[in-house]
Protein backbone atom coordinates (compact mmCIF):
# COMPACT_ATOMS: atom_id res chain seq x y z
CA UNK A 1 0.00 0.00 0.00
CA UNK A 2 1.24 3.23 -1.06
CA UNK A 3 2.09 5.66 2.15
CA UNK A 4 -0.30 8.47 2.48
CA UNK A 5 0.92 11.81 0.08
CA UNK A 6 1.61 14.54 2.65
CA UNK A 7 -0.40 17.74 2.02
CA UNK A 8 2.42 19.81 3.90
CA UNK A 9 5.08 18.16 2.05
CA UNK A 10 3.03 18.49 -1.42
CA UNK A 11 2.37 22.05 -0.98
CA UNK A 12 6.11 22.89 -0.46
CA UNK A 13 7.03 20.75 -3.48
CA UNK A 14 4.25 22.44 -5.32
CA UNK A 15 5.40 26.26 -4.07
CA UNK A 16 9.58 25.11 -4.84
CA UNK A 17 8.50 24.41 -8.20
CA UNK A 18 7.06 27.60 -8.93
CA UNK A 19 3.33 25.63 -9.90
CA UNK A 20 1.46 27.69 -6.71
CA UNK A 21 -0.52 29.96 -8.67
CA UNK A 22 -1.35 27.32 -10.82
CA UNK A 23 -1.75 23.86 -7.85
CA UNK A 24 -3.71 26.41 -5.50
CA UNK A 25 -6.81 24.99 -4.14
CA UNK A 26 -8.05 21.63 -2.66
CA UNK A 27 -9.55 19.93 -5.71
CA UNK A 28 -5.70 20.78 -7.78
CA UNK A 29 -4.01 19.52 -4.88
CA UNK A 30 -6.65 16.40 -4.81
CA UNK A 31 -5.78 15.97 -9.03
CA UNK A 32 -1.85 15.84 -8.24
CA UNK A 33 -2.54 13.75 -5.48
CA UNK A 34 -4.70 11.45 -7.71
CA UNK A 35 -1.72 11.51 -10.51
CA UNK A 36 0.80 10.93 -7.94
CA UNK A 37 -0.77 7.38 -6.45
CA UNK A 38 -1.31 6.34 -10.22
CA UNK A 39 2.53 6.71 -11.09
CA UNK A 40 3.48 4.45 -7.83
CA UNK A 41 0.27 2.37 -8.52
CA UNK A 42 1.55 1.92 -12.31
CA UNK A 43 5.04 2.06 -11.68
CA UNK A 44 5.30 -0.87 -9.71
CA UNK A 45 2.40 -2.76 -12.08
CA UNK A 46 5.08 -2.37 -14.90
CA UNK A 47 8.55 -2.63 -13.07
CA UNK A 48 7.67 -6.12 -11.34
CA UNK A 49 7.00 -7.11 -15.54
CA UNK A 50 10.89 -7.26 -15.07
CA UNK A 51 11.66 -9.29 -11.82
CA UNK A 52 15.66 -9.52 -12.08
CA UNK A 53 16.12 -8.30 -15.34
CA UNK A 54 16.60 -4.77 -14.21
CA UNK A 55 18.26 -2.78 -10.84
CA UNK A 56 15.17 -0.11 -10.88
CA UNK A 57 14.00 0.01 -7.48
CA UNK A 58 10.45 -2.53 -7.19
CA UNK A 59 8.50 0.11 -6.09
CA UNK A 60 8.02 3.96 -5.35
CA UNK A 61 6.34 5.79 -2.47
CA UNK A 62 5.78 8.92 -1.90
CA UNK A 63 9.10 8.81 1.14
CA UNK A 64 10.68 8.48 -2.32
CA UNK A 65 9.73 10.81 -4.05
CA UNK A 66 10.30 12.95 -1.25
CA UNK A 67 14.15 11.62 -1.26
CA UNK A 68 14.48 12.79 -4.61
CA UNK A 69 14.07 15.76 -4.32
CA UNK A 70 16.85 16.57 -1.75
CA UNK A 71 19.28 15.31 -4.30
CA UNK A 72 17.45 15.59 -7.39
CA UNK A 73 14.90 18.03 -7.02
CA UNK A 74 14.59 18.62 -11.49
CA UNK A 75 13.54 15.30 -11.32
CA UNK A 76 10.84 16.01 -8.67
CA UNK A 77 10.09 19.45 -10.42
CA UNK A 78 9.76 17.18 -14.14
CA UNK A 79 6.50 15.41 -12.96
CA UNK A 80 5.18 18.44 -11.05
CA UNK A 81 4.84 19.93 -14.13
CA UNK A 82 3.97 17.39 -16.26
CA UNK A 83 0.44 16.78 -14.04
CA UNK A 84 0.48 20.23 -14.08
CA UNK A 85 0.12 19.71 -17.42
CA UNK A 86 -2.51 16.81 -17.16
CA UNK A 87 -0.15 13.92 -18.37
CA UNK A 88 -1.65 10.70 -17.58
CA UNK A 89 -0.88 7.74 -14.68
CA UNK A 90 0.69 5.92 -17.08
CA UNK A 91 3.05 8.51 -19.19
CA UNK A 92 4.10 9.77 -15.27
CA UNK A 93 4.96 6.19 -14.39
CA UNK A 94 6.69 6.16 -17.95
CA UNK A 95 8.71 9.51 -16.77
CA UNK A 96 10.05 8.26 -13.30
CA UNK A 97 11.02 5.35 -14.87
CA UNK A 98 13.25 7.33 -16.89
CA UNK A 99 14.07 9.74 -14.36
CA UNK A 100 15.39 6.42 -12.13
CA UNK A 101 17.93 5.56 -14.77
CA UNK A 102 15.65 3.85 -17.55
CA UNK A 103 16.55 5.07 -21.92
CA UNK A 104 14.12 6.11 -24.28
CA UNK A 105 14.51 4.24 -27.34
CA UNK A 106 11.31 5.21 -29.18
CA UNK A 107 8.96 8.00 -29.33
CA UNK A 108 5.56 7.35 -31.69
CA UNK A 109 3.40 9.68 -32.38
CA UNK A 110 0.40 9.65 -34.49
CA UNK A 111 -1.80 12.73 -34.61
CA UNK A 112 -4.97 13.84 -36.82
CA UNK A 113 -6.99 17.16 -36.24
CA UNK A 114 -10.34 15.77 -34.43
CA UNK A 115 -9.74 12.24 -35.47
CA UNK A 116 -7.08 10.53 -33.53
CA UNK A 117 -4.02 11.10 -30.89
CA UNK A 118 -1.59 8.44 -30.15
CA UNK A 119 1.67 8.43 -28.18
CA UNK A 120 3.64 5.36 -27.43
CA UNK A 121 7.05 5.72 -25.51
CA UNK A 122 9.16 2.63 -25.24
CA UNK A 123 12.11 2.93 -22.34
CA UNK A 124 14.63 0.02 -21.67
CA UNK A 125 14.93 -0.65 -17.76
CA UNK A 126 18.67 -0.44 -17.12
CA UNK A 127 20.27 -3.30 -15.68
CA UNK A 128 22.80 -6.50 -16.56
CA UNK A 129 20.45 -7.82 -18.85
CA UNK A 130 17.86 -4.29 -20.44
CA UNK A 131 14.69 -5.33 -21.03
CA UNK A 132 12.00 -2.59 -22.81
CA UNK A 133 8.60 -1.28 -21.73
CA UNK A 134 6.02 0.22 -23.76
CA UNK A 135 3.68 3.26 -22.74
CA UNK A 136 0.75 4.33 -24.70
CA UNK A 137 -1.76 6.62 -24.37
CA UNK A 138 -4.54 8.34 -26.30
CA UNK A 139 -5.25 11.21 -24.48
CA UNK A 140 -3.81 14.69 -25.98
CA UNK A 141 -2.48 16.39 -23.07
CA UNK A 142 0.13 13.49 -22.40
CA UNK A 143 1.62 15.57 -26.25
CA UNK A 144 3.06 18.00 -23.45
CA UNK A 145 5.79 15.56 -22.36
CA UNK A 146 7.17 16.05 -26.03
CA UNK A 147 8.12 19.79 -24.38
CA UNK A 148 10.41 18.15 -21.75
CA UNK A 149 12.41 16.27 -23.83
CA UNK A 150 16.47 16.62 -23.74
CA UNK A 151 17.50 16.66 -26.97
CA UNK A 152 20.88 16.14 -28.52
CA UNK A 153 22.66 15.15 -31.89
CA UNK A 154 25.30 12.64 -32.12
CA UNK A 155 27.54 12.10 -35.16
CA UNK A 156 24.64 14.01 -36.88
CA UNK A 157 21.88 10.92 -35.59
CA UNK A 158 19.00 12.03 -33.20
CA UNK A 159 19.35 11.50 -29.55
CA UNK A 160 16.68 12.08 -27.28
CA UNK A 161 18.05 11.85 -23.89
CA UNK A 162 15.70 12.20 -21.09
CA UNK A 163 12.93 14.13 -20.21
CA UNK A 164 13.65 17.09 -18.13
CA UNK A 165 12.91 20.83 -17.04
CA UNK A 166 16.46 21.86 -17.83
CA UNK A 167 18.12 21.83 -20.94
CA UNK B 1 42.86 11.76 -13.50
CA UNK B 2 46.51 11.95 -14.00
CA UNK B 3 47.72 12.01 -17.93
CA UNK B 4 43.97 12.25 -18.72
CA UNK B 5 42.26 14.73 -21.20
CA UNK B 6 40.03 17.30 -20.11
CA UNK B 7 37.27 19.10 -21.66
CA UNK B 8 35.08 21.45 -19.03
CA UNK B 9 31.70 23.19 -20.26
CA UNK B 10 30.25 25.67 -18.46
CA UNK B 11 26.78 26.14 -17.32
CA UNK B 12 24.49 28.52 -18.76
CA UNK B 13 23.00 28.90 -15.07
CA UNK B 14 23.62 27.21 -12.36
CA UNK B 15 20.25 24.84 -11.89
CA UNK B 16 22.60 23.19 -14.86
CA UNK B 17 24.51 21.35 -12.40
CA UNK B 18 22.55 18.46 -11.37
CA UNK B 19 20.68 17.76 -14.77
CA UNK B 20 23.74 18.27 -16.84
CA UNK B 21 26.04 15.58 -14.58
CA UNK B 22 23.19 13.22 -14.80
CA UNK B 23 23.00 13.57 -18.62
CA UNK B 24 27.03 12.83 -18.64
CA UNK B 25 25.93 9.52 -17.12
CA UNK B 26 23.02 8.77 -18.65
CA UNK B 27 24.96 9.36 -22.08
CA UNK B 28 28.11 7.25 -20.57
CA UNK B 29 25.89 4.12 -19.57
CA UNK B 30 24.10 4.01 -22.87
CA UNK B 31 27.00 2.57 -23.79
CA UNK B 32 28.24 0.65 -20.98
CA UNK B 33 25.26 -1.06 -19.98
CA UNK B 34 27.18 -2.22 -17.03
CA UNK B 35 29.25 0.92 -15.80
CA UNK B 36 29.28 1.04 -11.92
CA UNK B 37 29.51 4.55 -10.73
CA UNK B 38 31.59 5.43 -7.75
CA UNK B 39 31.79 8.66 -5.53
CA UNK B 40 34.76 11.00 -4.69
CA UNK B 41 35.00 8.60 -1.19
CA UNK B 42 35.64 4.87 -3.09
CA UNK B 43 32.04 3.96 -2.34
CA UNK B 44 30.04 2.51 -5.15
CA UNK B 45 26.61 4.49 -5.70
CA UNK B 46 23.35 3.69 -7.63
CA UNK B 47 22.23 5.57 -10.27
CA UNK B 48 18.45 5.73 -9.27
CA UNK B 49 20.16 7.26 -5.86
CA UNK B 50 22.42 9.49 -6.52
CA UNK B 51 21.79 13.32 -5.82
CA UNK B 52 23.21 14.53 -8.89
CA UNK B 53 22.47 18.16 -7.37
CA UNK B 54 24.96 17.53 -4.70
CA UNK B 55 27.69 15.77 -6.32
CA UNK B 56 30.75 16.94 -7.02
CA UNK B 57 32.85 14.30 -8.26
CA UNK B 58 32.21 10.81 -10.11
CA UNK B 59 33.64 7.91 -11.45
CA UNK B 60 32.16 5.93 -13.71
CA UNK B 61 33.94 2.64 -15.12
CA UNK B 62 32.93 0.27 -17.97
CA UNK B 63 32.02 -2.65 -14.93
CA UNK B 64 32.78 -4.43 -12.16
CA UNK B 65 36.12 -5.63 -13.31
CA UNK B 66 37.11 -2.12 -14.97
CA UNK B 67 36.79 -0.75 -11.11
CA UNK B 68 38.64 -3.59 -9.89
CA UNK B 69 41.51 -3.27 -12.52
CA UNK B 70 41.77 0.32 -11.57
CA UNK B 71 41.45 -0.63 -7.65
CA UNK B 72 44.78 -3.45 -8.47
CA UNK B 73 47.20 -1.50 -10.43
CA UNK B 74 45.97 2.37 -10.61
CA UNK B 75 45.54 3.71 -14.07
CA UNK B 76 47.62 1.85 -16.36
CA UNK B 77 47.00 1.77 -20.64
CA UNK B 78 45.04 -1.09 -20.97
CA UNK B 79 42.38 0.38 -18.20
CA UNK B 80 42.88 3.66 -18.69
CA UNK B 81 39.70 3.65 -21.84
CA UNK B 82 37.46 1.83 -19.21
CA UNK B 83 37.28 4.86 -16.45
CA UNK B 84 36.01 8.25 -17.22
CA UNK B 85 36.00 10.75 -14.62
CA UNK B 86 33.08 14.15 -13.98
CA UNK B 87 33.80 16.78 -11.71
CA UNK B 88 31.04 20.03 -10.95
CA UNK B 89 31.46 23.22 -10.04
CA UNK B 90 29.05 25.57 -9.58
CA UNK B 91 29.63 26.84 -12.84
CA UNK B 92 31.14 24.16 -15.12
CA UNK B 93 31.54 20.51 -15.50
CA UNK B 94 35.12 18.97 -16.23
CA UNK B 95 35.14 15.27 -18.04
CA UNK B 96 38.37 13.37 -17.75
CA UNK B 97 38.81 10.40 -20.28
CA UNK B 98 41.34 8.51 -20.71
CA UNK B 99 41.27 8.56 -24.15
CA UNK B 100 39.14 11.03 -25.95
CA UNK B 101 38.99 8.70 -28.98
CA UNK B 102 37.37 5.64 -27.80
CA UNK B 103 33.74 4.87 -28.76
CA UNK B 104 31.60 5.77 -25.47
CA UNK B 105 34.31 8.90 -24.62
CA UNK B 106 33.59 10.49 -28.37
CA UNK B 107 30.10 9.61 -28.48
CA UNK B 108 29.55 11.58 -24.42
CA UNK B 109 31.96 14.49 -25.59
CA UNK B 110 30.11 14.90 -28.82
CA UNK B 111 26.49 14.82 -26.56
CA UNK B 112 27.56 17.12 -24.17
CA UNK B 113 28.46 19.63 -27.04
CA UNK B 114 25.19 19.33 -28.75
CA UNK B 115 23.55 19.77 -25.09
CA UNK B 116 25.41 22.71 -23.53
CA UNK B 117 26.31 24.98 -26.38
CA UNK B 118 23.93 26.66 -27.86
CA UNK B 119 22.36 25.22 -31.10
CA UNK B 120 22.43 28.43 -33.15
CA UNK B 121 26.56 29.06 -32.40
CA UNK B 122 26.92 25.48 -33.53
CA UNK B 123 24.31 25.96 -36.61
CA UNK B 124 26.47 28.84 -38.02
Amino acid sequence: MTPSILRQDLELLVREAGLDKLINSEPRFQFVEKRLEAMFRIFRTRRLRHQERTDLPLSQSWADFMNQWSGNPHRVKLILNAIAAMCSGEMLAMLWMVQLGAEIRAIRVDYELEQRVELSVTIELPGDDPSNETFTSNEIWDLALLRFSALAEVNNLPVVSNFTMTH
Amino acid sequence: MIGGHDVTFPFAHSGQRGPLLEAAVRSIRRHWKTAVLEGADGSAVEFHRLPFERVKELFVYRDQAALDDWNAYGATPNNERLMIHLLTKSDSMTIVVGAPDESTARHLLAEMQSQITNRMDRAA
